[in-house]
């Protein structure tokens, strides 16, 4: 009866999540695709902090000069954090090719860290609008141009844009291409609840005024989360665009992707732990009163109870399966397979019914939360039907380990590094 | 309304909904199982009705009738212990009492067959082995093991192998007594013409003690 209680619990948890979410996306539909205008062109400041990254800096760098803002309202800031390799020399060669064209500092801070940096590149910008790009990731053209227009409203202190990985090939990627439609979806609904709690560098903007009331908090692994909830503590709004794109580069191996979602995911909880202080807080109704909390408790739930008892009961069923080869010689095997088989029965199907309806149910649940993320997007969900089953049975189960390897981390205490 | 509330009644809904389907399929276990139990009560009936008749007024005709009953009533009893021990009691939430009425039930159509059986090898002389197998369902990685073996050993003996398989969970006041007959204290257990066996029995060692009492088994060779 506990157990039975136990996945029932999970069930609920589950499917509410997932219904919150869709009664979430659909209840500002009008938002989704929205157009903002300005009559303004104010001056922007794109800080472009970058350590050994030669193979993507230029990219980045040229598609700030593809962007379809004017250009003499837009300057950039090239950070150099204590690169080894070409990234100083191509960035510099990218500055001669622009003859003047787009104003471009390059700025060098030796001592690694990114809020170091950002903090010196602050200093020389002059723009009334910061924007935030990490040399892995490059925007389409228009992404600047969709995004500047929500400053109208002086209540906002920050944009941010629709993250996509950027086009790479191989299983790894077309998993992470899944993921991203529906986390770069989900950001643009927790907006519409004041509820977006990541500022990423991928082009983010900022206002000037609420860096300086702000600052560049370096104290977390994820200081994109840290920055964000800063800035809607200090009473001003996020707000998202899903049609201003920006294209980051993704892990392509595992040991990679394992390095990057154990940072993404410690960094989480520091987040939780500093800003504690906005859990179950009045003043942020969805952000402290459901999000986070929810975010978290589920984490820990996944992370850890769901994932031991996945490998308890891997370990406890191999350890079976193992003493049970063992015990019937395999000619002898094969008549013990089809002496059971021939008992085909109900009660084989309908061993233990209800968790098999509650995974039954959980599932259809996910699954209608990305076709629906899809859908909601105008994105074709045809061509990737096929991956679905990977994505729910193999990339998910992933992910869940990850989350515990990253408590796990966090618990010891183990070393942190950018 | 609130969309946090509009969730809850939501969520709530398509969990009803699950316990629902869930209901259904218990029932529908349920009336499966009762109408299995119902099918080997009266073939056990004929079974007794046959040899009263047999040792009254009957003949030698009787036996070869009578084995063929046995035979049926058998394998009736066979698959719906397949059925039972798959539909783990763990898991059921609104029949576990009647699921638990249906196994005492089963159990004692069993020991009353393999009564009858032993009553019927003495009165017809016929050949056969009975195994009564002492089993539980709770933790017993061992009782997987032996039930593979015995299952194995069936298959290649057919007919002249008859295992009677008994969870010692089921509330029954028959296995307790037999338990107390012949000593059984741990599961695994088996008995073979009233000898105890602790432990996994090996798949060699059993098919020994299974065949001291098949003397002449082509299969025993």
């Amino acid at each position: 009866m506990p157990y039975l209680l136990f996945i029932f619990f999970v069930l609920f948890v589950g499917v509410y999540m997932v219904v919150w979410f869709l009664l979430a996306a659909t209840a500002r539909k009008d938002k989704l695709h929205e157009r903002v205008s300005w009559g303004r062109r104010p001056h922007v400041s794109i800080l472009v902090p970058a350590r050994n990254e030669e193979r993507n800096i230029t990219r980045s760098l040229e598609s700030i000069a593809g962007l379809d803002y004017p250009k003499g309202r837009l300057e950039v800031i090239f950070v150099d954090n204590g690169s080894t390799d070409r990234t100083v020399e191509l960035a510099d060669r990218f500055r001669k090719a622009l003859r003047g064209s787009l104003k471009m500092k390059m700025l060098s801070v030796p001592v690694p860290g990114k809020g170091n940096a950002l903090k010196d590149g602050m200093r020389h910008a002059t723009g009334e609008i910061i924007g935030v790009l990490d040399a892995d990731t490059y925007v389409a053209p228009d992404c600047l141009s969709r995004m500047v227009p929500y400053f109208k409203d002086a209540s906002v202190g920050a944009v941010t844009n629709y993250v996509k990985p950027a086009k790479a090939a191989g299983m790894m990627a077309a998993l992470q291409d899944m993921e991203y439609v529906f986390s770069s979806f989900s950001k643009k609904v927790l907006s519409t609840l004041d509820s977006l709690y990541v500022v990423p560098g991928t082009l983010s903007l900022i206002r000037k005024d609420v860096i300086m009331k702000v600052g560049f908090p370096n104290d977390t692994l994820t200081e994109d989360m840290d920055m964000a909830i800063c800035i809607l503590k200090s009473g001003y709004k996020i707000e998202n665009n899903m049609d201003a794109v920006a294209y980051t580069a993704i892990p392509t191996s595992l040991a990679a992707l394992l390095k990057q979602r154990v940072r993404w995911y410690r960094g989480f909880i520091e987040n939780m732990v500093k800003h504690s202080d906005v859990l179950f807080n009045r003043k942020y109704p969805h952000l402290g009163g459901f999000v986070l909390p929810f975010s978290s408790f589920l984490a820990v739930f996944v992370g850890v109870s769901l994932t031991a008892m996945l490998l308890l009961s891997i370990l406890d069923s191999a350890l079976l399966s193992a003493r049970r080869v063992l015990n019937v010689p395999f000619a002898d095997s094969l008549d013990l397979l089809s002496a059971s088989l021939g008992t085909v029965n109900a009660a084989k199907l309908f061993a233990s019914p209800y968790s098999s309806i509650v995974y039954a149910l959980i599932l259809a649940s996910s699954v209608v939360a990305v076709v629906a993320a899809f859908r909601l997007q105008n994105i074709r969900l045809r061509d990737s039907i096929l991956l679905l089953p990977v994505y729910f049975f193999v990339y998910y189960t992933m992910i869940m380990v990850f989350w515990a390897v990253s408590i796990a981390a966090e618990l010891l205490n183990a070393r942190k590094r950018w | 309304m609130n969309i946090y509330v509009k969730a809850f009644a939501i969520t709530v809904a398509v969990f009803l909904f699950g316990l629902f389907v869930g209901l259904n399929i218990e029932r529908f276990m349920l009336s499966d199982l009762e109408a299995r139990s119902s099918s080997i009560e009266s073939s056990i009936r004929d079974i007794e009705i046959e040899m009263l008749y047999f040792q009254g007024l009957g003949g030698n005709e009787s036996c070869t009738f009578l084995k063929e009953v046995v035979r049926s009533t058998n394998n009736k009893l066979d698959v719906m212990s397949d059925q039972l021990s798959s539909y783990n009691g763990k898991d059921i939430v609104f029949t576990s009492g009647q699921v638990a009425e249906v196994k005492a039930t089963y159990t004692s159509l069993l020991i009353k067959d393999w009564i009858l059986q032993e009553r019927i090898k003495q009165q017809c002389n016929s050949t056969g082995v009975s195994v009564l197998y002492f089993y539980t369902t709770d933790d017993c990685d061992d009782c997987v093991l032996q039930g593979d073996t015995l299952m194995l050993l069936k298959g290649n003996l057919k007919d002249k192998l008859m295992v009677f398989p008994l969870d010692v969970d089921v509330d029954s006041s028959m296995v307790d007594m037999l338990m107390t007959k012949y000593g059984v204290e741990s599961e695994p257990s088996i008995v073979v013409d009233g000898r105890l066996y602790s432990g996994v029995v090996q798949k060699d060692a059993l098919k020994d003690i299974v065949c001291t009492g098949l003397p002449g088994a082509s299969e025993c060779a």
